[in-house]
């Protein structure tokens, strides 16, 4: 009899106690993207609800013709109270591990992220994978710009995040990849910029962030050149310019390694090799037949090094680390790193850095010659 | 404790008197006298309301004999032609039997013939369809086979369905199932021993197994099982199937019953023994281990790739069937990270209309789908069509564009319900497992599924039948016993028989070069 | 006898892998580093099991407060193998409540910690009921389920694995890794002394291998997850509270295999229950030894309801528990695990040599 005293009792303590964490779907808001708005001291957060009824595979979705998701803006003195109070509004539990995107915007970024990352990463619903954004007008917009081929706008931007690899326009950086950097001997991040142009989104270049604070801008030419050396790139288009004539030329797989020198004189540079496989993909003025492969790959490679010399120079002049070469430095050697880690940002000013490409043009197409002569 | 408190209650006044009392008439042993007349009044008496009893006199030469047997259960032909004609027309005044051996030696052309002292022995044989032979002046009975009851044609079974393989099945008659075994099993050391189980059903029960293979401890137990049964019938195998069992508290049973002799012999063949219930098409093998149930004989019969890729869809369905709704219930209600962004959106699109929760929601399918599954065990074939009607568009189509159920919900269900019926020997067991399940997802989610798990997990550590884990090969793990369970290594490298089964002759197989 | 050498050796293993949940405290001292400390610990729990394996080699086939019964005499064993009550007690507590911990802290915030400590000690209860026999004969099937999870899950993240996380090496101060060390050395492999309390139940030999074999297979799999969780994250490892999940977090395959960290809460909870199950059964044993009774099947019930109160009692929060892993619970471990064996070790050898001189 004892014995079935005490399982009744232990049945009881699982089953009349209630089920706490239990919520149906239908009682949560699926938070999708976040956008943090900052102005003066006042803040302002945008966030992307999925609204289920609406999405097209539903049976009325389509016939309807609402949106299948709504922005809420809430605003509060912290990213936390300002979360808490969409629940607020609209009477669910916000449920973010399905969060994709961060929006922030420029006077948010400048002031200093980390404490919207601190939230971000500590939430046990987050996930370290969010892609980060800064844009110059309001994350409201953004959220509500158009997204033509996804039915809601933040799949499509982080879409675009992931596919930036494959693009030469920006960098995919996570809170992970951000929190790296800030964690790495003085690294700076870049955070894809994007802004509105007709009711659209357009990424134009990178922002600049010096610690968790953003110092400036880079646009996307002298984007390219920093992501020539620090990039993982997969895909992208180049356009070389030849006599007046322009070749197109696709990435196809880019190796580079970037490392720390140390010189008998106790000089330190940074040596660069780039190499990769590029593919033809335009070519009217036949210049692969006309000038030959070797002249077309060796002016490529003098282009691509002026481009990463300019980039080079005007990053130095904003003084941020964004390639990582005291991270390298470090991780080679760590004496030699506390030696100079104090007097890093003059020395970073003015390092030398060695760079040579080495492409190879592997495949030129389907065609291979040209129509006008 | 508990099991008595509710014996007692279930059972009323009689709880304390755990003798039953038997009532039959011929509670004594009646001596078969000398006299006919004295007899044949004893079985009168006893046969007063039994109209298909009949007693037919005649003369055997000058000496009185009588006949006793069951109408409807002799083959009437064989008694007129063997017993009584023989003994009518194979006697006259000169050569009369005088002695109950000059019948069975000079007289009777029949095959099975017994010798029987008392009256009760020769009730038992006229009652199983014998014919009850007693003359006068003759102090000894004789009982002459002459079974003659009708009986359904082996026939293609209805349960054990295979695609390439034999198309037998046992029937009711115990004859004829062990004639279907021994057909397969021609070897000289198969033997059939008989116990009779059941006051009033007197139940035929053989136990059937290779001497040279099977241990005699398991031979021995298993006798020591069934004589041990003090029960007023059996009916059907299913009976012994818990009183053989080591551990009938539990929902997995651990004795396995077949209705196709080539299973049955390829258990016999590996060293188990085979227990033949008379009236019951399905045939008992023991001991059982937990990889039996997804074992089918067309494995061996087909390559064994192609084998271990069936194994492996039915072990799959055997834990899709007992988790996928309460991986549902608790994905939705507790863990809705774990589900894609896309597949989140459309379920809750899908369920956002309707009133209950989950749980109930689920609950509520599968209740209706076993509702169903019951009707359509029953019901009469004219109604058959419009019941599968209903069921599929009422319940499924209509109660989700009525807003009840959400479609991923019958989805589930549906998924849950097919795949149960993968493993037939488990179905039961699935169902209670199912619903245990359910109720821990829905009461703590994944936390309480894998502490459900982990308690089945160790309720079937602590089963073992006849002496040989449950979970063999598997829990302890015996790596040469892994041919058969999911894997199915090919004919050739199978050489031996599973471990404990057979000490005396593990090798059944020869390396071929 | 009644367990075999090869179930008892994954048994070791898979009470190894039970530290999987605590790879933070190793992470917190030494970061990205974090793999030196955990190879060292391992080779220096050979050292200590040393001292384990020259023990039951001078009493063969004899259990923990039998060895102490034998070397301290009657009272002075009693008294110690009443401490060992009370330390397998605080491990089998800090289990528990790291697990319990786990799920309110990651998975289901809501549900107070009580439930899941209760719920999971009374499945520990039922499990220990079957007896340590039957334990190890589960194990070996639930340890190739759980390393294939575990390779799977290595397999899948190579992509994001960077080896100039590793980089720069041995940056850190001598004494800083041994910090680290000891910590991971007193936490999983340490805890192998509760294996003593089974050595009347196995050949000795079989025993002596089994655990040696047992460390080595356990302690591939950790170093495997740590390798993983550092070269995923690299630095950032040093302020993830639990490494491994946020690590699992990262999958994300066609967006399909993605979001599979909750089943790595699962897979914690078998891995601890196992790890529990065999402490509360060393418990129980040594406490029906130390009161007289014959077999321990009476007082299972008793122990499991005294392991829940206290581990209720015990931690007030995750990072409480947290807190004592990295700083206080190696020197807690360390008289049980090191120097009392020693001290026994030394106390054998001088009255060997007392009794060789006479």
């Amino acid at each position: 009899m004892k014995y079935f005293r005490i399982t009744v009792s232990l049945m009881m303590i699982m089953v009349l106690s209630g089920c706490w964490s239990s919520r149906e779907l239908d009682e949560l808001a699926v938070v999708m993207g976040i956008g943090i708005d900052k102005s003066g001291d006042h803040l302002e957060c945008c966030t992307q609800v999925i609204v289920p009824q609406n999405v097209g595979s539903g049976e009325e979705g389509g016939a309807h013709g609402e949106k299948p998701y709504t922005n809420f803006i809430t605003e509060g003195k912290e990213l936390s109270t300002c979360i808490s109070k969409v629940s607020d509004t609209t009477g669910k539990y916000v449920f973010m591990s399905h969060n994709l995107i961060a929006v922030l915007d420029e006077d948010a970024a400048s002031d200093g992220i980390y404490k919207y990352l601190d939230y971000l990463m500590r939430d046990n619903q987050l996930r370290l994978s969010v892609c980060l954004f800064v844009t110059d007008k309001s994350p409201e917009e953004v959220f509500n710009a158009e997204a033509p081929l996804f039915e809601i706008p933040s799949i499509n931007l982080s879409k675009i995040s992931e596919g930036f690899p494959e693009s030469l326009s920006g960098q995919n950086v996570t809170v992970l990849d951000f929190i790296n950097n800030m964690m790495c001997k003085k690294k700076g991040s870049l955070v894809p910029f994007i802004t509105l142009v007709d009711g659209k989104i357009k990424v134009c270049g990178s922002a600049v962030f010096n610690g968790d604070k953003m110092t400036g801008r880079l646009d996307e030419e002298d984007l390219k050149g920093v992501l020539w050396i620090i990039g993982d790139l997969k895909g992208g288009d180049i356009v070389l310019d030849i006599n007046n004539n322009t070749l197109s030329l696709r990435i196809g797989r880019i190796k580079s390694k970037t490392f720390p020198v140390l010189d008998k004189n106790g000089e330190i540079y940074i040596k660069a090799e780039i190499r990769g496989d590029l593919y033809l993909v335009s070519d009217d003025a036949n210049m692969i037949n006309t000038i030959g492969m070797d002249a077309v790959v060796e002016k490529l490679n003098q282009s691509v090094e002026k481009e990463i010399l300019t980039s080079l120079s005007k990053t130095k002049k904003m003084g941020v680390d964004i390639y990582g070469f005291g991270d390298m430095i470090y991780r080679k050697n760590p004496a030699v790193w506390r030696a100079i880690e104090n007097t890093w940002e003059n020395r970073f000013k003015e390092i030398r850095v060695d760079i040579s490409a080495d492409f190879s043009i592997i495949e030129t197409g389907s065609i291979i010659g040209s129509v006008k002569k | 404790m508990l099991r008595d408190y509710l014996i007692k209650k279930l059972n009323g006044v009689f709880y304390k008197r755990d003798e039953p009392q038997s009532q039959s008439p011929l509670s004594d042993e009646i001596k078969i006298s000398g006299y006919l007349n004295t007899n044949l009044e004893i079985v009168r008496k006893i046969t007063k309301n039994c109209s298909d009893v009949i007693i037919r006199e005649f003369l055997m030469g000058n000496i009185r004999a009588a006949v006793i047997y069951i109408d409807g259960l002799v083959n009437t032909l064989s008694v007129d032609q063997t017993v009584i004609k023989t003994l009518m027309y194979g006697t006259d005044d000169n050569c009369e039997p005088c002695c109950i051996d000059e019948i069975i030696n000079k007289l009777i052309v029949s095959g099975e013939i017994k010798k029987v002292n008392t009256v009760n022995d020769g009730f038992e044989g006229f009652l199983s369809g014998d014919t009850f032979l007693m003359a006068d002046g003759i102090k000894e009975g004789l009982i002459i086979n002459t079974k003659g009851f009708e009986k359904r044609s082996v026939d293609d079974p209805q349960t054990d369905s295979v695609i390439r393989g034999s198309r037998e099945g046992f029937i009711e008659n115990i004859r004829t199932n062990t004639a279907l075994l021994r057909r397969r099993i021609k070897s000289v050391s198969l033997c059939v021993e008989n116990i009779k189980i059941g006051r009033e059903t007197k139940t035929a029960v053989d136990i059937i197994y290779l001497e040279n293979v099977a241990n005699s401890e398991l031979i021995s137990e298993i006798k020591r099982r069934l004589i041990k049964i003090d029960i007023d019938g059996i009916l059907d195998s299913g009976y012994l199937q818990y009183f053989l069992d080591d551990n009938p508290k539990s929902v997995f049973s651990l004795v396995d019953s077949t209705e196709k002799p080539d299973i049955a012999a390829a258990k016999i063949l590996e060293g188990r023994a085979a227990v033949v219930v008379d009236g019951s098409p399905f045939v008992l093998t023991a001991p059982m281990y937990f990889g039996e149930s997804f074992q089918s004989p067309e494995d061996y019969y087909i390559h064994s790739v192609a084998a271990t890729m069936l194994r492996v869809i039915r072990y799959l369905s055997f834990f899709v069937s007992i988790l996928a709704l309460p991986a549902y219930v608790a994905l939705t209600t507790f863990h809705q990270e774990l589900i894609p962004t896309q597949l989140l959106y459309t379920m809750a699109a899908a369920e956002s209309g309707t009133p209950f929760a989950s749980f109930i929601e689920a609950l509520m399918m599968t209740v209706v789908f076993e509702i169903l599954k019951e009707a359509g065990v029953r019901l009469p074939k004219p109604v058959g069509q419009a019941v599968s009607i209903v069921g599929a568009l009422v319940i499924g189509e209509t109660a989700v564009s009525a807003g009840l159920i959400g479609a991923p919900m019958v989805i589930a269900v549906s998924i849950t319900a097919v795949t149960a019926f993968v493993t037939p020997a488990q179905a039961n067991t699935i169902v209670l497992l199912r619903y245990i399940l359910l109720v821990l997802s829905a009461v703590l989610g994944g936390f309480g599924i894998t502490v459900g798990l982990l308690g089945i997990l160790i309720h079937l550590m602590s089963l073992k039948s006849f002496g040989t884990p449950y979970l063999a090969p598997l829990a302890p793990l015996r790596i040469s016993d892994l041919k058969d369970t999911v894997f199915l290594a090919p004919v050739r490298a199978r050489l031996t028989r599973p471990h404990g089964l057979s000490r005396k002759n593990p090798i059944r197989q020869k390396l071929s070069d | 006898m009644d367990i075999n050498r090869r179930n008892m050796a994954f048994t070791v293993a898979l009470f190894l892998g039970g530290a999987m949940l605590l790879t933070s405290y190793v992470t917190d001292i030494t970061s990205w580093e974090a793999w030196v400390p955990a190879l060292l610990a391992f080779f220096l729990s050979f050292a200590v099991v040393s001292i384990y394996l020259k023990l039951t080699k001078k009493y063969p086939e004899k259990h923990l407060p039998e060895i102490f019964v034998c070397v301290f005499g009657k009272c002075a064993g009693y008294a110690v193998s009443w401490a060992y009550v009370f330390f397998f007690l605080v491990i089998a507590c800090f289990n528990t409540y790291s697990v319990s911990s786990f799920f309110v802290g990651y998975v289901m915030p809501e549900t107070p910690d009580i439930v899941f400590t209760v719920i999971f000690v009374f499945i520990c209860s039922r499990a220990v009921r079957l007896g340590i026999e039957n334990i190890t004969k589960i194990s070996i099937f639930i340890f190739f389920l759980i390393s294939l999870f575990i390779i799977l899950n290595f397999i899948l993240l190579l992509s994001q694995m960077k080896i100039s996380n590793f980089l720069p090496l041995f940056d850190h101060s001598f004494y800083e890794y041994l910090q680290a060390a000891h910590t991971e050395l007193m936490n999983p492999f340490g805890e192998t002394v509760v294996f003593l309390m089974f050595a009347d139940k196995i050949k000795n030999n079989d025993f002596r291998s089994a655990l040696i074999w047992g460390i080595i297979i356990g302690g591939v799999m950790l170093m495997l997850v740590v390798i993983r969780s550092v070269a995923v994250l690299g630095v950032t490892i040093s302020i993830s509270a639990v490494p491994s999940y946020e690590v699992l977090r990262l999958i994300n395959i066609k967006n399909m295999i993605t979001r599979i960290e909750t089943l790595y809460s699962f897979l914690l909870l078998i891995l601890g229950f196992f790890k529990v199950s065999i402490i509360y059964c060393a418990i129980s044993r040594l406490t029906a030894y130390l009161t007289g009774l014959k077999t321990e099947k009476s007082i299972i019930n008793s122990v499991g309801a005294f392991l829940a109160c206290m581990t209720a009692v015990s931690f007030t929060s995750g990072f409480d528990s947290v807190n004592w892993g990295t700083k206080y619970a190696a020197f807690f471990a360390t008289p049980f695990v090191f120097i009392i064996p020693c001290f026994l070790l030394l106390v054998i050898t001088v009255k060997r040599k007392g009794e060789k001189a006479k």
